[in-house]
């Protein structure tokens, strides 16, 4: 834990669902990071050296309703786009094959897009404008969710 | 210094009680309501309901009318309040007997002015599912904007229904329907003023 501890601390606006209020203390820190948490994954780069550049989780599960949450942390400033991407489609099939979910929801902030926004199947459900404070003003929140009936991961992954 | 100004011409709001807690029970696990609400049909044990009841409240109140005998309206609550970044979530709910009455809506009305009167909110968020948000037609549109629509998001009555965010902003309030809210409060404070 005290490796992610240490990144979540340095860039607290990537970890939305941990660190929306503040950064926790440690042990609070290792309770936030698993509640609500159907799968988690670390995302390493396949280049032989398997740095870890981000996180990928799949949260806040209403099996009822056959929803659930994604969420993408990024580990580092470099860019990693590629990494991002796949981390995430890594994570969508997963979740496709393992449970039957009709929508998966993410969010994310103004300053930081996402490697999924665009891609078939993906549509901007909401909008708070000015909800975040960060580095000197208010930033945007958008809702995004993934029809899993128009998305298929397969095609995509590279 | 302001009164809270918790009283209102048809509504009140004053502290939510245990036996409003048991009524809120049986009117959330009711035939009626039981499927609308946010439990969608569970039944949790009286114990797991009131732990939701208050789970992450800032500030809840029930609606009463203010005519005696003040009559149990429903419930308005504040949760989740992020304070860094200025906003909380409202909620309110009628009982079956006031559901469209617009009796739960005035107090909502009087909530909000609360929240934006005790906490320096920037705004409130609210959720609605689509079947539920002809209640808000008691609202004026302009203190109420959607911010959001999670289409088909959750199963109710047979088939899935779109979920609402909706964005209630200070500055709007306070230059709309908060006005007539001051207005009575400037009198209510005028009446206690000594002397």
């Amino acid at each position: 834990m005290g490796p992610l501890y240490r990144i979540a601390s340095e860039r607290p606006e990537e970890w939305a669902r941990v660190c929306h209020r503040g950064v926790p203390s440690p042990a609070q820190f290792g309770d936030r990071l698993w509640a609500g948490v159907l799968a988690q994954f670390i995302i390493e780069l396949s280049d032989g050296v398997y740095e870890p550049v981000g996180l990928v989780s799949l949260h806040s599960a209403d099996f009822a309703n056959r929803t659930a949450w994604l969420e993408l942390v990024s580990f580092g400033p470099g860019n990693q786009d590629g990494a991002y991407a796949s981390g995430l489609l890594l994570l969508t099939r997963y979740a496709a094959r393992s449970w039957d979910f009709r929508k998966l929801y993410f969010e994310t902030l103004e300053f930081q897009g996402s490697p999924l926004i665009g891609v078939p199947g993906v549509e901007k459900e909401a909008h708070f404008r000015e909800f975040y404070y960060h580095d000197g003003r208010y930033w945007d929140r958008m809702i995004w969710a993934i029809d899993n009936s128009k998305f298929e991961p397969e095609s995509l992954i590279s | 210094m302001k009164g809270l100004g918790l009283t209102g011409a048809r509504v009140s709001l004053r502290t939510l009680l245990p036996e409003d807690e048991r009524r809120l029970y049986a009117e959330e696990l009711s035939e009626s309501l039981g499927s609308r609400w946010r439990l969608g049909g569970a039944t949790p044990s009286p114990r797991q309901h009131s732990a939701s009841l208050w789970a992450n409240v800032l500030a809840q109140y029930a609606i009463v009318k203010t005519r005696q005998p003040a009559e149990f309206v429903g419930v308005t609550a504040a949760y989740d309040a992020d304070h860094r970044n200025g906003h909380a979530w409202i909620a309110v709910a009628a009982v079956a007997a006031y559901q469209g009455s617009g009796l739960a809506i005035g107090g909502a009305g009087l909530f909000i002015d609360y929240m934006f009167h005790e906490w320096p909110f920037r705004r409130l968020y609210a959720e609605s599912m689509e079947f539920s948000i002809r209640a808000f037609s008691h609202a004026s549109p302009a203190h109420l904007q959607v911010v959001g629509r999670l289409k088909d998001d959750r199963w109710h009555d047979g088939r899935f229904h779109d979920r609402l965010i909706l964005q209630i902003e200070r500055t709007t309030w306070e230059a709309g329907m908060g006005k007539e809210l001051a207005d009575r409060r400037r009198r209510m404070e005028e009446r206690s003023a000594p002397g």
